[in-house]
């Protein structure tokens, strides 16, 4: 965690992860990521209205999915851990949230992958950033099932 | 006429039902100023819906009841209306005071807003008001344009189209073109049109400015029916005749906004605004706002304001009975 | 004078400004926030009031619909 921090600290400002780009050891084992999986990486927050959108329907998604090949992460980017935490038991409550979140209050692992929306979805696999969807989309769920598709 | 300190209130209250980014809010707003002046009170309905992530329809439907007195020359010894004109009268009888009136106000409005790939947005608007005497049709149009992929620039174009029909009750001196004697009413229109510029920058990640100018023009018939001015003062005969006020009947005014936003703290906000505004009638006005909000929970938002505001007169403008004008416009 | 102050405003700003990153906005998106105040049926109706009592209008944008109470 530490060197993750250093790594980010000097370099925050110059990455910005590209498709086809290799993300860090330091992020991939942050992030917990195993080899030959594809990886749903999606960056939200509570005052994100888009974000609120999409979340129900990637939680749809992810029902329809193949766990041991697939998997999504939720990246809150809250500032404030405890308004995260909150946003994220409501949606849960309603069954709009049912993935892996990583709470990112430091903003250390957005600052990483730089995007330049809210929210961005990444795809990841063996550490290569497959491909990138960037801000507010329609029907999102159908969008993943289709790139899923053509990954395989 | 003399200035006078006048007291103003407004009571707003909100309750709102909402999931997610759509929301059906029910307000209620109350107006009153000190001496029994004007007072407002409006009920009303605001919809705010999202269709997907592209498309936001927001629909609004408000009551004004307005009553209260409005201050006008009239004649004493008629004792008629106090809206009452004529010719030839003693102006020692000439008062300037205030005079009843109510009204209802109904008014209407619907705007479309559209996001792009880009998330650009056009925003379609149409407004409809409709009071005893004045009626009210607009249509609007705005696109807002990102300046950068950050989404901290943004310029913006407005353009509105507004067309007024008020209804005056001919007198003589007045620009009716039916019957005078008969003291019939016609429905004389305006137009106006609206354009505005605007800049918008986010100079930190908890605050933003705002640029506008804008400018607006108008023709047609420009006057308030119900406000008098007086004229051929005859001070040897000790007479004056009582006429209905007359304004050019096109304007065209220019202005520049400056805005500023501060998210304080996480639970207080301020917004400054100053307005810089200029009209070929010669008015020019300063004003200048400032509103602190407050945010206590989730569910209340106060809010505390404070305007200031300065302006010059028209060119054509009449003080007070002491005045009495022949200008072509008064 | 006024197009003087106006400038230096812009120039104020154009040295302090910061290029905000999408995950940084959490207060910009704040609805006390928004221009115009968290209501734009009051904003308005103030708007009216106020229209009803001065001799100018405009600058809050083009879409406000007219009223005869001035």
């Amino acid at each position: 965690m530490k060197s993750l921090i250093i790594f980010l600290l000097f370099f925050s400002n110059l990455l910005a992860y590209q498709k086809g780009d290799i993300i860090s050891d330091a992020m991939a084992s942050h992030l917990g990521l195993k080899e030959n999986k594809i990886y749903i990486v999606d960056f939200f927050a509570s005052w994100c209205g888009s974000c609120k959108k999409e979340l129900p329907l990637i939680s749809k998604v992810n029902l329809q999915i193949d766990p041991s090949k697939v998997e999504v992460i939720g990246i809150d980017v809250d500032k404030d851990v405890q308004r995260g935490i909150k946003f994220q038991e409501s949606l849960k409550a309603n069954g709009n949230l049912n993935f892996r979140v990583i709470n990112d209050p430091q903003n250390l692992v957005v600052a990483e992958f730089n995007p330049i929306g809210m929210p961005t979805l990444y795809y990841i696999k063996n550490k290569k950033i497959i491909d990138i969807i960037t801000g507010a989309c329609d029907d999102i769920d159908e969008v993943i099932l289709n790139d899923l598709k053509e990954m395989e | 006429m003399q200035l006078k300190l006048s007291i103003a209130t407004a009571v707003l209250l909100i309750g709102v039902s909402s999931q997610a980014e759509d929301y059906v809010s029910f307000q209620y707003l109350q107006y009153n100023e000190n001496d029994n002046r004007t007072t407002v009170s409006a009920p009303s309905i605001m919809i705010n819906k999202d269709f997907g992530v592209d498309y936001t329809l927001n629909a609004s439907f408000v009551g004004d009841a307005v009553s209260g007195a409005s201050p006008t020359y009239y004649d004493t010894a008629s004792g008629a209306s106090a809206f009452s004109r004529g010719t030839n009268l003693r102006a020692s009888d000439v008062k300037y005071a205030n005079v009843e009136y109510e009204d209802t106000r109904l008014a209407a409005s619907l705007s479309l807003t559209s996001r792009f790939a880009n998330r650009d947005e056009l925003t379609i608007g149409l407004n409809r008001s409709s009071e005893s005497d004045f009626y009210s049709s607009e249509v609007s149009a705005e696109y807002m344009h990102w300046l950068d992929d950050s989404k901290n620039q943004s310029i913006s174009l407005g353009l509105s189209y507004q067309y007024n029909e008020i209804l005056v009750t001919c007198v003589e001196n007045s620009s009716c073109s039916v019957d005078v004697a008969s003291g019939a009413s016609q429905k004389m229109d305006a137009n106006l049109i609206n354009a505005q510029l605007s800049f918008s920058q986010n100079i930190d990640s908890r605050s933003y400015a705002k640029f506008a100018l804008y400018t607006i023009l108008e023709d047609g018939y420009l006057t308030n029916p119900y406000m008098n001015v007086v004229r051929n003062y005859n001070e040897i005969l000790d007479t004056a005749d009582i006429v209905a006020e007359n304004r050019p009947d096109s304007k065209t005014a220019f202005g520049g906004s400056v805005k500023y936003a501060n998210a304080l703290t996480d639970t207080i906000s301020l917004q400054l605004a100053y307005r810089y505004y200029s009209d070929d009638w010669g008015i020019s006005s300063n004003t200048l706002d400032s509103d602190v909000y407050f945010q206590y929970n989730e569910d209340w938002i106060f809010k505390l304001g404070l305007r200031g505001y300065v302006q010059s007169e028209a060119d054509f403008y009449s003080a007070d009975k002491d005045y009495f004008t022949n200008e072509t416009y008064a | 004078m006024k197009s003087l102050l106006i400038l230096s405003t812009l120039l104020l700003f154009t040295g302090c400004i910061k290029d905000v990153k999408p995950w940084e906005k959490d207060m910009l998106a704040k609805e006390t926030m928004k221009d115009g105040g968290i209501n734009s049926l009051s904003k308005k109706f103030e708007e009216h009031m106020y229209f009803s009592k001065e001799a100018s209008k405009g600058g809050n944008g083009v879409a406000g619909g007219g009223c005869g109470c001035n």
